[in-house]
């Protein structure tokens, strides 16, 4: 099973790296940055959101593996990241609206 | 891409992706309770949110985030036959798991000993529930990373039979993604 896809481990893992570091410094900006006070709080909510949702998706393909899964399960987990994102920030419009 | 053409699969078995699959979706259903409450009742859940401790989330998120990274790279020290890395690594994540839960222990404590109990109002009875669950998800992982760390001592683990690994690491990175969106829906969203 394994044979046949032997990976490019080290690249892999560098990979595997790069992407926490890149996870740690957006969870960094989205923290200490963004939520600060200094952004109007619209533009934060949805910053923060999709912030979110890009580091869920990180995890996701990289870390979990979703990267080379097959399809139906891969399409589950991008579409449970979108759909929760997206109506999380519906819902917190639809309040700013008045609606 | 790196597998067009050949064998997509997913790692482990398929009864844990299932598994995280309803989880998952459970939690999607709280997410969306929880922004439902939030818009009804914005003044009490931003005063509540103000009350929160946004660092010690904030070093929470960087924690959990680290120790999913130290999971990934276990999976790949197995493939590659590296068992001194493979349980550095699994070190290195059930590490990470026991700094979250001393650090959340130490928040709760602060909480409760100023009188915030999930009964002050909506917002920490949504705040107790959400990291509450999760936070139980993390003890049953920490759990779980001890188990493979033993495991790992014992040599279970090689490059041909990797899956009780890719199990755990399944598990715990869905721990990490649900944190990734229930801190800024609890400190962050004003």
């Amino acid at each position: 099973m394994m044979a046949a896809i032997e990976p490019p481990l080290n690249r892999r893992s560098t990979r595997t790296t790069l992407v926490w570091l890149l996870l740690m410094a957006v969870a960094t900006v989205s923290t200490w940055g963004v939520s600060a006070g200094d952004v109007a709080a619209p533009l934060a909510a949805v910053m923060i959101l999709l912030i979110a949702a890009f580091k869920i998706r990180l995890v996701q393909l990289h870390f979990m593996g979703l990267r080379d899964a097959p399809l139906l399960p891969r399409l589950y987990f991008e579409v449970w990241t979108f759909a929760v994102a997206g109506a999380v920030l519906g819902i917190y419009f639809s309040a700013k609206t008045g609606g | 891409m790196s597998a067009a053409g050949t064998s997509r699969r997913l790692p482990g078995v398929e009864g844990v992706w299932v598994f995280v699959a309803a989880d998952m979706a459970f939690f999607a259903m709280l997410f969306v309770s929880f922004a439902l409450a939030r818009r009804d009742q914005s003044a009490l859940f931003e005063s509540g949110r103000q009350a929160l401790n946004r660092d010690l989330g904030g070093i929470n998120t960087l924690i959990l985030l680290t120790s999913s990274w130290c999971v990934a790279m276990a999976v790949e020290a197995a493939q590659r036959n590296q068992h001194k890395a493979l349980q550095r690594s699994l070190w290195g994540a059930l590490l990470c798991a026991v700094a979250f839960g001393i650090s959340k222990a130490f928040e709760y404590t602060h909480e409760l000993r100023a009188g915030i109990t999930p009964l002050t109002n909506d917002f920490f009875m949504y705040y107790f529930t959400l990291s509450g669950i999760h936070f139980v998800h993390v003890i049953a992982g920490a759990v779980v990373l001890g188990v493979m760390l033993q495991r790992a001592r014992s040599g279970a683990y090689n490059r041909e039979d990797h899956r009780g690994l890719e199990v755990g690491a399944t598990y715990w990175h869905m721990v990490d993604l649900l944190w990734v969106m229930i801190f800024p829906l609890l400190y962050l969203l004003r």
